[in-house]
């Protein structure tokens, strides 16, 4: 009896919490990141690693938030120009910087760490599908031929894939990387990481930009799922930064002390893909009077509390590309009634199969909200949810027996309207992101003609590209949902933050002082 | 002899049900729809990438060919590449075994050392008030799911009374100023060997309420059992013969019954070891335990097969050694099982 007591005693003793007061001599910075980090492979990672790699690693050219004057800064390379027919690129290195083993980044390393990503050929590495090779002309002067013309500029600024590492990095395999070793020219190292759990960061103090006081020295990413741990560790300043929270929490959270929510669009949107091939969706009509049946203000302020906006168009609104004189359908259900009857359903009379990602309950709310609405014009929609794959393979296995409207994320792997235009709605052999099967030759014409043009003359560019979209939008293949905010919550007394959807969630640390 | 060929005989049956559980995984992977190459690939690969992945896991050849180049790597103790993360599953098991099975192991500890002597004084002193609350704690232990459990303790010993963390393994002051030198992946024991007490210490704060939570269930088994089995014990002739003669009931109660009483116990705690680790899953996602649970969640929920089927392998190896490990000990006490 003695000792059970003296073993109680014991362990209440040990229930007093620990390091009441460590010396922080540190400026940390604590990143509450809501999933791991699956590959932090440089070459391969294609996933929520970004916000790391954006801190450990550079690109040759930096993507500039929206409200700049130019596309693109200089990062790695400090100039750069096309040929005249966009076919050779050629790139000037910065002097002086470094790789964190010590290398010196100069024309053989980046050929080195872009040769290595394109042979490895998994995650977003076809984003150089055009290049054919890459030769080291100088020491600091890189050169590119490619196959096609393309902006490459913009290809070698993208979030993923992009990254250069030195070449001893490079030597490495993928299970080198996955221990939570790196080699790159960023502002932070990895200091350590307990995969599943925490990852530290810490200052590089040779980076080529130098440091100032204020600056974070000591990166934290703590890996909780959980959005109440999350929502609870902002609120007490546990940590200074997260996302990732149900939509209806941001309210209340923004009147907290000592937090901001920072809502910015992000360039991810969500459309309706529809089935220009099955009957009754093949019909133009039907598919203007589908764009003229949703609910688009329902959803814009139920299912994401009034913080996404109404999109115009597959491009975002703040994005090059984007028309902002484009056709927006809105919600008109004596519109939809007329097309109808023109299309030859004067009473609706027809049902439509629309499929969604099971585990995405925001999907399957857009469907519910849309079958309330459709349901006034006699058309009945069957809402399946559905693993991606499962709901994939349903669509690009026979048109003909698919699902009549697919709900669809898109996001860029690097900025360009191409993304969408090519991605979704050029035409293809055998279906593969085309799951509306559009197929219009002079939309196709376009979207070429303006993808080789983008590499030296992008105003001209964007114009065909604006054009190519008026012919979509006449055509419906899609329902064009929302333009999806990114909402950040971060501690008021850190200073220098801006979102830059270019590179989705990604904090660049070196930018902000507390 | 008669105990060896007993041996033999359930190793050949483990064998068998490994087995089992292994084709049962692995078809039921392969027939559910999906599509294991463009997950392998990532979001929105290529149609190459696709085709040429198909061929590099060799999804394109039968299934039972498919099975038989697992079973060959699975004999060489690979047990694959995670679809998800290109990472090795082995590797990644020796990150996430070791946290679960501390988990674990303190639980059950926990579990031992109150409940057999709870339930000893509550089967001692049977129809007292001690008795009547052990018997709640007890029902209320293995009845309560551990998620709600989970929830209830962080909201007290964190939120209201700020004596334990919320979660995860270690904080973060001790990863940052006192980093523990990984070798067996079991922070108690690293941070002890490498003489880094300040972690020491921050570990065991850390472990003390999933562990608690995680022993609700292996707690009111062995309280239940310890005190059926001492009040069973306690009813037989020698305990009177003992009485009789005079021997004090301390001696009684501790020395002469809890000594009879204790193996029904250890053998049903013996199996809720198993039982805790999936138990721990739960536990684990609350608590931000970086375990085996959080492991095969983000696999479920990136239908990350390789990893399942090598979680349900592991989970299964500990079953069938547990069960095993128990029957024998069994057999060597008692002579009568082992001709069953």
């Amino acid at each position: 009896m003695k000792r059970l007591l003296l073993f109680c005693i014991s362990l209440s003793l040990l229930m007093l919490p620990l390091f009441g007061t460590v010396a922080q001599d540190r400026n940390v910075f604590v990143y509450g990141h809501p999933v791991a980090f699956p590959n932090l492979d440089p070459s391969s990672g294609n996933s929520n690693e970004n916000v790391v790699m954006g801190n450990v690693y550079e690109t040759l050219t930096f993507y500039n938030g929206p409200g700049s004057d130019e596309i693109l800064s200089p990062k790695l390379a400090v100039s750069w120009e096309a040929s005249e027919d966009s076919l050779t690129w050629t790139f000037n290195l910065r002097e002086g910087v470094t790789f964190h083993d010590g290398a010196a980044l100069n024309a053989e390393a980046v050929k080195k760490a872009l040769d290595r990503t394109i042979a490895i050929g998994e995650g977003s590495a076809w984003i150089f599908w055009m290049i054919d090779s890459i030769e080291a002309m100088d020491d600091l002067v890189v050169q590119f031929n490619l196959n096609t013309p393309a902006p490459l500029d913009l290809v070698l600024s993208a979030g993923y894939a992009a990254w250069i590492m030195s070449p001893n990095a490079a030597d490495q395999d993928n299970a080198w990387f996955n221990d939570g070793k790196a080699a790159g020219t960023g502002p932070y190292k990895i200091a350590s990481n307990e995969p599943g759990q925490r990852m530290v960061l810490e200052a590089y103090p040779d980076y080529w930009g130098g440091w100032t006081e204020g600056q974070f020295d000591t990166i934290v990413f703590e890996i909780v799922e959980d959005p109440t741990v999350l929502e609870q560790m902002i609120r007490s300043g546990d940590a200074d930064f997260t996302y990732s929270l149900p939509f209806d929490n941001y309210g209340p959270l923004a009147e907290a002390p000592g937090v901001s929510v920072v809502v910015t669009p992000s360039f991810q949107n969500l459309l309706i893909l529809l089935n220009t091939i099955k009957e009754p969706t093949n019909s133009k009509l039907v598919r203007q009077a589908l764009s003229y049946s949703f609910p688009y203000a329902d959803v814009v302020t139920n299912l994401y509390a009034g913080m996404g906006t109404q999109a115009r168009g597959p491009i975002p609104a703040n994005m090059w590309g984007h028309g902002a004189d484009l056709l927006q359908y809105s919600h008109d259900l004596d519109k939809a009634r007329e097309l109808l009857a023109e299309a030859g359903y004067p009473d609706g009379g027809f049902s439509l199969v629309y499929t969604h990602v099971a585990s995405d309950l925001d999907e399957q709310q857009v469907g519910e909200l849309w079958r309330a609405s459709l349901a006034e014009i006699g058309v009945d929609l069957e809402i399946r949810g559905l693993a991606w794959e499962a709901q994939w393979d349903l669509a690009i296995n026979d048109p003909a027996s698919a699902q009549e409207a697919f709900g669809f994320y898109w996001w860029p792997d690097y900025i360009t309207p191409n993304s969408w235009l090519t991605g979704m709605f050029v035409s293809e052999d055998e279906p593969f992101f085309n799951l509306s099967y559009y197929s219009n030759p002079d939309f196709d014409n376009l979207v070429a003609g303006a993808s080789t043009m983008s590499g030296t003359d992008r105003i001209a560019a964007e114009a065909m590209y604006v054009a190519a979209q008026e012919l979509l939008l006449e055509d419906a293949a899609a329902i064009y949902v929302v333009d999806l905010p990114d909402i950040h919550v971060i501690r008021d007394d850190v200073s220098g933050y801006v979102n830059n959807p270019g590179y989705p969630h990604v904090v660049f640390f070196y930018d902000l002082t507390r | 002899m008669v105990f060896l060929s007993f041996l033999l005989r359930r190793l050949g049956l483990s064998v068998f049900v490994l087995v089992g559980v292994l084709i049962l995984t692995f078809i039921v992977s392969r027939v559910i729809p999906s599509n294991p190459a463009a997950l392998y690939a990532g979001a929105r690969p290529r149609p190459e990438q696709v085709a040429e992945i198909e061929k590099k896991l060799g999804l394109d050849k039968p299934l039972i060919e498919q099975f038989r180049v697992y079973l060959a790597d699975l004999l060489d103790g690979d047990l694959g590449e995670s679809y998800h993360s290109r990472r090795s599953i082995n590797t990644d098991l020796s990150i996430f075994l070791p946290a679960t099975l501390e988990l674990v192991i303190a639980a059950v500890v926990i579990a031992l050392v109150l409940g057999i002597p709870i339930g000893a004084l509550a089967g001692a002193y049977p129809r007292s008030p001690f008795d009547y609350a052990t018997r709640f704690v007890a029902i209320a232990g293995v009845s309560l799911p551990s998620f709600w459990l989970a929830l209830i303790a962080q909201s007290i010993f964190f939120s209201q009374l700020g004596w334990l963390p919320l979660g995860s393994r270690i904080s973060r002051d001790a990863t940052l100023f006192y980093p523990i030198a990984a070798q067996t992946g079991f922070y108690l024991i690293d941070a002890a060997v490498s003489g880094n007490w300040e972690a020491w210490f921050d570990a065991l704060h850390h472990l003390i309420l999933p562990a608690l939570v995680l022993s609700a269930y292996p707690l009111g088994v062995t309280i239940r059992m310890t005190q059926a089995s001492m009040l069973e014990a306690l009813s037989e002739t020698y305990i009177m013969a003992a009485r009789a003669a005079g021997l004090s009931r301390p001696v009684i109660l501790f020395k002469l019954a809890l000594k009879n009483a204790i193996m029904p116990a250890l053998t049903v705690v013996g199996l809720s070891f198993a039982y805790s680790i999936t138990g721990a899953f739960l536990v684990e996602v609350i608590f931000s335990w970086p375990g085996l649970g959080k492991y095969v969640t983000e696999a479920v929920l990136n239908v990350d097969f390789p990893v399942i089927i090598a979680v349900t392998l592991v989970v299964t190896v500990f079953y069938i050694g547990v069960n095993l490990l128990v029957d024998l000990i069994q057999a060597l006490l008692d002579p009568r099982v082992r001709l069953v």
